[in-house]
């Protein structure tokens, strides 16, 4: 039974990930993230998501995670969007053109 | 919320990289797209790219819209379909084939386009001119639609309404813009060039929501297949000009958010320029995410969504005979 | 289909006839993750006559694993048949257990007399509903807002 757990439509929600994790094994956790969300700095991606995708890139990293990795998703369904401010050299995130 | 569109409008390369798609500028930038989380690419600049990046789209069903100098649309590439559905394309070639069939979906098609260029219009009388003349106007071509007899026919009332909806364009723009009429190949003016920049875009967005279904593109049902484009993507995007691209410049030009200044003049043509390819371009993927009550849903629906709607429910009529709902706008 | 059968005719017709929508952005990931993840080694699966997977436990019960017990029915009819089948088909009885590792439940089925007809005005319904031309009537439902194909079905 294939159902969502949320309307097809929504089930939306924005998530940071960062990691910290041995230089050898960064190549792993940078792979999985940057097919989803945007590359922001050197372990810190951001983006929107539905349900399952978080769900899959969850069970993902489950799937890769040795003992001293470390990995922390902030997730909030909450519709408004994040504030932010960028100073130096970033570049605003969440941008469609390139 | 559909996923969002990306598009590039700088020099470069394209590639793939770690299993996603890796954008190298001209002026040295390497940015990294989620290609998860994209729901169409449109390339704007000039860029390489080779075959294992455009597998890379494939494989996670991203369509490609390539426009090519000074952005007029070149193409699009279109992933292969991971489960092509025969059945679906052999009922809507029948659909094509059976004239009553056929008829009966241009007839909804032209309904919808029709109702959505007259509420356009109700929305500016008063505002920008008097048009009550053609908002009732508008409403009799589409009530005679329903005793069109053939194709031919119908196109007839759908080219006459096009033409009575353009007629009040010069009144509805902000001056200096003016219409005079409607001409493309090359567009004569900068309302021309402003409408059929959005036309295109209206026109991609329905491949891409057409891609997602099992749908063939190439054959629509008002328009002949035998055009050089995709005839359904034409016939779909008709229900939606006036919804996503005509009502957009209005707003645009009307709250002088773009100037004469934004086009420029070509060979015995008039395009819109970078700046103004900019200005457009945000305002019309911000346009698709906003949201409106569904009532057929019951819940919020995005524009992008309520593109993607109307074609599951022209495949839907296809397979089960059951009503196709052509989006009329209601709100 | 007996799932299907049990939650939605209109979306078990859709189904017969392979109509879909999009399904990039499911959650059909989480069910997959808990069907490999979950009781790995007491159980074995297996394919039968091509057609239906089976887990069967150490135990040799059958077991249906479920991501939640919301819609229970429609799992159990489906743990039923599997049962059902393995006894009419290839003779061989057994009984079931229905898992959710989620709520760390478990449950256990037997095939009786009530289940067997249960069982078999939900195969002869089957081939009805996937034997007519047109689709079931709409039909608003509870669950309707978090169906997959809302966005097809209510067009």
């Amino acid at each position: 039974m294939n159902r969502t757990t949320q309307r097809p439509g929504g089930g939306e929600m924005q998530v940071i990930v960062v990691y910290d994790v041995p230089a050898e094994r960064t190549h792993i956790f940078r792979k999985l993230l940057r097919r989803r969300l945007e590359h922001l700095q050197q372990s810190v991606f951001f983006g929107k998501l539905t349900d399952g995708q978080v769900t899959a890139m969850k069970n993902e990293i489950e799937d890769k995670l040795e003992p001293n990795d470390s990995v922390v998703i902030f997730e909030s369904t909450n519709p408004a969007a994040f504030n932010f401010t960028t100073y130096g050299s970033s570049e605003e995130p969440g941008s469609r053109f390139t | 919320m559909p996923k969002p569109n990306h598009h590039i409008f700088a020099d470069g390369e394209l590639s793939r990289n770690e299993g996603t798609l890796r954008i190298d500028t001209l002026e040295g930038k390497t940015e990294y797209l989620p290609i998860e989380s994209v729901d169409s690419l449109y390339l704007h600049g000039q860029l390489d790219f080779n075959t294992r990046a455009l597998g890379l789209l494939n494989e996670h069903n991203v369509p490609l819209h390539v426009f090519g100098w000074k952005d007029y649309y070149r193409g699009t590439y279109l992933p292969k379909r991971g489960q092509v559905s025969g059945n679906t394309v052999v009922e809507q070639v029948r659909a094509y084939d059976d004239p009553a069939r056929r008829l009966r979906i241009g007839q909804s098609i032209i309904e919808a386009s029709i109702h959505n260029m007259r509420g356009n219009i109700r929305y500016y009388d008063g505002r920008r001119g008097k048009f009550s003349n053609t908002v009732t106007k508008l409403e009799e071509l589409k009530q005679s639609v329903s005793t069109t007899t053939d194709i031919n026919e119908l196109r007839s009332v759908e080219g006459n309404a096009r033409k009575k909806y353009y007629e009040c364009f010069d009144q509805i723009l902000r001056d200096p813009f003016t219409l005079t009429r409607r001409e493309y190949n090359p567009p004569t003016n900068e309302a021309n060039a402003g409408i059929s920049f959005l036309n295109g875009m209206v026109y991609t967005t329905c491949v891409s929501a057409i891609r997602k279904t099992a749908l063939d593109p190439t054959i629509g049902f008002v328009h002949e297949p035998g055009e050089r484009r995709f005839t359904l993507s034409l016939d779909i995007a008709d229900i939606f000009k006036p919804i996503l691209a005509d009502r957009l410049l209005f707003r645009l030009v009307n709250r002088q958010q773009l100037s004469i200044n934004d086009f420029e003049d070509e060979l015995n043509g008039c395009l819109l320029n970078e700046n103004g390819r900019m200005i457009v371009l945000e305002e019309f993927e911000e346009m698709l995410d906003e949201t409106i009550d569904h009532p057929r849903l019951n819940r919020k629906v995005s524009f992008k969504t309520l593109v993607q709607t109307d074609v599951y429910s022209l495949k839907k009529h296809i397979l089960t005979d059951e009503p196709y709902h052509a989006t009329a706008r209601w709100w | 289909m007996v799932q299907y059968y049990h939650v939605c005719k209109r979306e078990l017709w859709f189904m017969s006839r392979g109509i879909d929508i999009d399904r990039e952005t499911t959650n059909i990931q989480r069910g997959t993750h808990i069907d490999d993840t979950s009781y790995q080694n007491a159980r074995k699966s297996f394919m039968i006559d091509n057609r239906i997977q089976l887990d069967v436990l150490d135990s040799g019960d059958v077991m249906e694993v479920k991501v939640s017990s919301t819609l229970e029915k429609p799992a159990r009819m489906q743990l039923l048949f599997y049962l059902w089948y393995l006894r009419e088909i290839h003779g061989v009885e057994r009984d079931g257990v229905l898992a959710y590792p989620t709520e760390r439940k478990r449950e256990s089925i037997t095939l009786d007399n009530s289940a067997t007809d249960q069982v078999e005005s939900t195969v002869g319904g089957i081939l009805d509903v996937v034997s007519r031309d047109q689709p079931p009537e709409l039909e608003k439902k509870p669950y309707c807002d978090s169906c997959l194909y809302q966005d097809l079905c209510w067009m």
